[in-house]
């Protein structure tokens, strides 16, 4: 929505409902006042109902404000993009608008539904050379540009993402060590009785992987309950339908696979570690 | 008792190193919460506060420059404005878009820009780097313009310096794509302007200038005012008392568009808090681990340090001690290394479009300082402590007897 376009909405709702709050309900509706129909986050702050009247302009000292019979409201858009702003909304018919705001026929954009849907970019592309003025752009190359800041708060939580998995590896290591420390006595004693190095390795890799695979499911687990209580706790705080967090299988593959990669190499470097030590200097001790 | 509790540590480096560094991963992403909790709000308010205009007044229900709205008999608002008497100066500004393109041989290609016309008041909203500036002639009948200062970008977008000259119009003609209605403009300098975002192409120019060439001359519009205040008087309360006596606009101390600011990016500081607490939760969990651990195997000592006549407080003493000095040690690398990760986190979410460049989402504060280190102290006195009172509470024959025989 240009600049222009939204400065006719928010003034319209931001100076006019105010005034329209002591006409609200009082005096008959007259059936030739043309229709709006208010976003309902608007009609529930400002206490309007279907019927009431208003009056709308573009601006807060305008003498002669329009006036408008409320229709009916309706949701107002969920768009990740407005959402910490959480606009007012009101729609009207095109020449009501032009009419109030003095657009003199001027449009933001026009929206154009295909009969194949398919080939929007090539019709984008044969608008774009067809004539100067404006730009037509297929419905998916808008929401990219449009997620601009989305795909920098992505990188962010990566960022974040790849700080804790380095955390918790080293941890993960602390925990494997303290393990082998624990067992280096009964270890050693099956070296001495004829276990391979590598049989006891492979058997504290296994162990190792047990933990994180034990540790993921919890993980999982609890990220499933943590994203139900971000949603809820974001769609109540910015008044949304949007869902903040989700827990796909993909995210659910890649965290037990880095686990798992994890919990592999913290057994591999404790066990390795250990079995370079002599049995009888270990036991000696 | 400390160094007891450090050597202690150091009797398992390998694994205490690795939960040193756990902690201190835990305490950088502690420590970057607790920067990002206010970090833009305090930037946005340092940047407002540094420009010197303590009231910004907008057309009602807007912010500045957060829309095309605008007031009209701009010089009769302003007139209104002065003459309250906790008003010092008051700066006028039209922000529209304009095409720019540079004047030379052969056909250039206009580029969007965001222009701003300022008067004689309003000349302190950017610095200027190169060139002489705008001709201090007041905006008004005869007044001397066709002069523009150009950003860093626009510049390098119009391959321009000081001296030459550009073509500005006010929109490009749907049907024929052609600019029309362009003024030419000589560049008298280059411009570092407080608000720009990455890669916005800004211009500043006279006042009626942008006026003439936007058709609003006429009705003398403008978006903005920048209201200096006399000293002594309250930005707050003078932003009321202006605000009732003009109800076609709002008026805004630097408090409340810092309020509007964190309402905006209130994601941020939810996100802070829920990774914060997650963060502290885990190093209580790392710290309370490895004391334990630590404690599990040491019962027998414990045990024959009370029986030689150790009081349970200094035992207690001395678990907390460990927690308290692995705190410390891990905590203070964690500090450390949340410096370093926190500028590069901020060069992640600055490249958010619209923003400011000159606002930091990570601000290294006294405060944000004192209050991680705090929270990790309480994290090792609450981890040492559990840990504690298990060592505490062992009966000591039988410990012996288990442990120690």
């Amino acid at each position: 929505m240009s600049k222009r376009g939204a400065a006719a909405l928010v003034l319209l709702s931001a100076l006019t409902i105010g005034s329209c709050r002591a006409g609200a309900g009082t005096g008959a509706v007259t059936h030739e006042d043309p229709p709006v129909f208010l976003g309902r986050r608007l009609a529930a702050k400002e206490g309007i109902r279907p019927g009431d009247r208003v009056t709308l302009a573009l601006r807060a000292d305008d003498t002669a404000p329009d006036t408008f019979r409320v229709a009916g409201t309706f949701e107002d858009p969920a768009d990740p993009a407005e959402i910490s702003e959480r606009p007012d909304y009101v729609r009207m018919q095109l020449p009501d608008l032009d009419r109030v705001a003095g657009l003199d026929g001027e449009v933001d954009r026009i929206a154009v539904r295909l009969a194949d849907p398919a080939r929007a970019r090539e019709m984008a592309d044969q608008l774009n050379a067809m004539s100067y003025g404006f730009r037509a752009h297929a419905a998916d190359d808008l929401a990219e540009q449009a997620s601009r800041s989305f795909v920098v708060i992505r990188r962010f939580h990566v960022a974040i993402s790849v700080i804790t998995i380095f955390g918790g590896g080293v941890f993960v290591m602390a925990i494997m060590l303290l393990k082998v420390e624990e067992l280096k006595r009964e270890l050693m004693i099956l070296r001495l009785i004829g276990i391979s190095s590598r049989t006891i390795v492979r058997s504290l890799m296994l162990e190792a992987l047990l933990l994180t695979a034990a540790g993921s499911a919890v993980a999982i687990g609890l990220g499933i309950v943590l994203s139900l209580v971000v949603n809820a706790y974001y769609r109540a705080f910015y008044g949304t339908t949007l869902t903040f967090s989700q827990v796909t299988p993909g995210i659910v593959l890649l965290s037990v696979a880095v686990s798992a990669g994890l919990g592999l190499a913290a057994g591999a470097i404790s066990a390795v570690r250990l079995s370079r030590r002599a049995p009888l200097e270990v036991l000696g001790h | 008792m400390l160094r007891l509790a450090a050597l202690n540590l150091l009797r398992h480096r390998a694994r205490n190193t690795l939960t040193a560094i756990g902690i201190a991963v835990a305490t950088a992403i502690l420590f970057d919460m607790v920067l990002l909790g206010d970090g833009i709000v305090h930037s946005f308010r340092e940047l407002l506060v540094s420009l010197g205009y303590e009231l910004r007044v907008t057309p009602r229900g807007t912010l500045p420059f957060s829309s095309d709205a605008t007031f009209a008999d701009a010089r009769e608002l302003r007139a209104r404005l002065l003459a309250d008497s906790a008003v010092d100066r008051v700066g006028t500004m039209l922000g529209e878009t304009v095409y720019a393109r540079r004047v030379r041989a052969g056909t250039g290609t206009e580029v969007a820009s965001f222009a701003i016309g300022v008067d004689r008041g309003a000349r302190d909203a950017y610095r200027l780097l190169l060139g002489s500036g705008l001709t201090a002639a007041e905006s008004g009948e005869g007044h001397r313009g066709g002069e523009v200062i150009l950003n860093g970008t626009l510049a390098t977008a119009l391959a321009c310096a000081p001296g030459d000259t550009i073509v500005l119009g006010p929109a490009r003609d749907a049907a024929t794509g052609v600019v029309s209605g362009t003024r030419a403009f000589v560049v008298r300098g280059v411009a570092d302007f407080y608000f720009d975002a990455r890669g916005q192409r800004t211009l500043a120019l006279d006042l009626a200038d942008l006026q003439d060439l936007e058709g609003r001359r006429a009705r003398d519009e403008a978006s903005l005012f920048l209201v200096s205040l006399v000293a002594g008087h309250d930005a707050g309360s003078t932003a009321w008392r202006l605000g009732e006596t003009l109800p076609a606009v709002d008026v805004y101390s630097v408090e409340e568009l810092v309020r509007s600011v964190r309402a905006r990016l209130s994601y941020f500081q939810q996100f802070s808090r829920i990774l914060g607490s997650i963060s502290l939760v885990v190093n209580f969990l790392l710290i309370g681990t490895i004391v334990g651990i630590s404690v599990n195997e040491r019962l027998g000592e414990l045990a024959l340090l009370r029986a030689i006549g150790f009081r349970r407080a200094r035992v207690v003493t001395l678990v907390l001690a460990e927690a308290m000095l692995l705190a410390l040690v891990a905590g203070g690398a964690g500090i450390a290394l949340g410096l370093v990760l926190a500028r590069y986190l901020d060069s992640i979410l600055k490249a958010s479009p619209g923003l400011p460049e000159a606002v930091s989402f990570f601000v290294v504060t006294d405060a944000g300082l004192a209050r991680t280190l705090g929270f990790i102290l309480s994290v090792g006195v609450g981890a040492g402590g559990v840990a504690a009172a298990i060592a505490a509470r062992r009966p000591i024959a039988d410990t012996l007897r288990r442990e120690a025989l």
